[in-house]
């Protein structure tokens, strides 16, 4: 419990994931749909992290990977076997839920230091970082072969080589699942991340602050702490380059003079 | 839905500037008393709104109760309440968890402006009074942590004789060259001498001295 205190931590946690109850819940407002005070058995629900993360574990729900990590339908629906034939089909039903999963990692795949992240959620990585390990209680040995194969399927994806992908074996199908225990998420995360600090820090270092306020908007919470603590090092890097006062008003009392100065 | 209230207060605080303070978001007895009925209508949206760490110990209370009634239920019915599974019990352990990140947004929320007041005591509270904007932000209990931390700050000191609370970068030079902001009169005695120190009036000071009101804006350091 090192981060109990922690506000961001809290915040993390507040965000939502869906869920389905594998066992019935009384007395409890938590299902929308239902009229009584009470959850059924197989009620798919959206839950905040914080409840399903207990619940999860002691086996009365399942949590499906929240929509901003989803990637189902890049790899495990049967239906496409083939990215390239999926985005050239246009007729294809779009499922809101999916499709912004599926956006999210062409995005990031495609370009990862402009996609808004923030919109997705705001502790993009502290929330996948959560929701990751929820996945691997459950992986047993024999699966974690499988697993190390789909990283490097994983791996390939996110390099673009998708000319080099291995021809349709069954395996890709099989391990990645609509339930967490979904590997891939941490790849994404790294790789997401692995980009876009590198643009941040180049940002906060060059551009002008009228320039950067529109890249602002981007940023998960984690990002712009980065930013700004690359900025304050800039500017205190100026000052010690400068010179000048050592001293300084305590900023708790703010910047501006007396009205009557 | 359950725990929203709580998340409310924590995201209240994280919205607020690193370092500064809101108002503690709780209704003052005192508030409310003095005003009149008719008054008291009008403002009865602004009190509704600046009660969430109230509520959420409200809630709390509703949890405890729902999370009894079923574990009371479960006993009625004659199951072992450690081992039974059902529906009752699950509704009990939703209760549960709610309670127990209900009190870690309360928890958090206390925590970490009482962070913000010890900080505020290291800053600018040791010799001198904070200003009234900011102290009316705090809540009872609050204002007493910042007093008693204050001295017991300040006593720690006088038994070491040493200001502990000085910049931590030793200076070049131990005197430094001053501008006063605000007229502070020639009260004020200082390690060395005592001055005149009226407004826009320069001065070399030793540094340590000069430190607390240089902090305070009420003395300006030149350079060059």
């Amino acid at each position: 419990m090192a981060n109990y205190f922690n506000i961001d931590d809290i915040l993390a946690e507040e965000e939502f994931v869906p869920v389905v109850f594998h066992k019935a819940a009384n007395g409890v407002i938590i299902d929308p749909s239902s009229e009584t005070n009470s959850v059924e058995q197989g009620a798919k629900v959206e839950l905040p992290l914080w409840l399903a993360q207990d619940l999860y574990l002691r086996q009365a729900i399942s949590i499906s990977v929240p929509a901003c990590f989803n990637q189902r339908t890049i790899l495990g629906d049967e239906r496409i076997t083939d990215l390239n034939d999926w985005l050239l089909d246009t007729h294809k039903p779009f499922n809101a839920l999916s499709s912004e999963g599926v956006l999210t990692r062409l995005e990031i795949q495609a370009d990862a230091a402009c996609v808004d992240l923030k919109s997705r959620s705001p502790y993009f990585y502290e929330f996948g970082c959560k929701i990751a390990p929820l996945g691997s209680l459950k992986v047993t040995s024999s699966r974690i072969e499988e697993s190390k194969q789909c990283r490097i399927h994983a791996l390939s994806l996110s390099l673009g080589c998708l000319a080099s992908r291995p021809s349709k074996s069954n395996w890709s199908n099989k391990i990645v699942s609509n339930w967490v225990g979904d590997k891939t998420i941490e790849i994404l995360l790294l790789s997401a991340f692995k980009i876009r600090y590198k643009e941040i820090l180049t940002k906060a270092y060059t551009a002008a602050y009228t320039t950067a306020s529109k890249f602002l908007t981007l940023l998960t919470k984690e990002e712009s702490n980065l930013y700004e603590a690359a900025q304050v090092s800039m500017s205190a890097f100026k000052k010690w380059r400068m010179g000048g006062p050592r001293l300084q008003r305590a900023s708790v009392l703010g910047r501006k003079r007396r009205s009557f100065e | 839905m359950h725990g929203r209230k709580a998340y409310e207060l924590v995201k209240e605080f994280a919205d607020g500037e690193k370092g500064h303070l809101k108002i503690f978001n709780l209704l003052r007895q005192s508030s409310i008393h003095a005003e009149c009925f008719f008054l008291f209508i009008v403002v009865w949206d602004v009190i509704i709104q600046n009660e969430l760490f109230e509520r959420v110990i409200e809630e709390c209370n509703e949890h405890h109760n729902a999370l009894q009634s079923l574990i009371r239920k479960m006993q009625e019915e004659g199951l072992e309440v450690q081992t039974a599974r059902n529906a009752d019990h699950y509704g009990a352990l939703i209760h549960h968890l709610s309670l127990i990140r209900n009190k870690r947004c309360l928890m958090a929320y206390v925590y970490n402006r009482a962070e913000i007041i010890r900080e505020l005591a290291w800053k600018v509270g040791l010799l001198h009074e904070l200003p009234g904007e900011i102290q009316e932000k705090f809540s009872d209990s609050e204002e007493q942590y910042f007093k008693d931390h204050s001295k017991s700050l300040k006593s720690y000191m006088s038994q070491l004789s040493l200001d502990v609370n000085v910049d931590m970068v030793p200076p070049k030079d131990p005197y430094i060259k001053v501008r006063v902001l605000e007229d502070l009169g020639s009260g004020i005695i200082l390690s060395d001498k005592s001055a005149n120190f009226a407004r826009h009036s320069m001065h070399f000071l030793k540094r340590t001295d000069a430190e607390q009101y240089i902090a305070r804006g009420l003395m300006e350091e030149l350079t060059g």
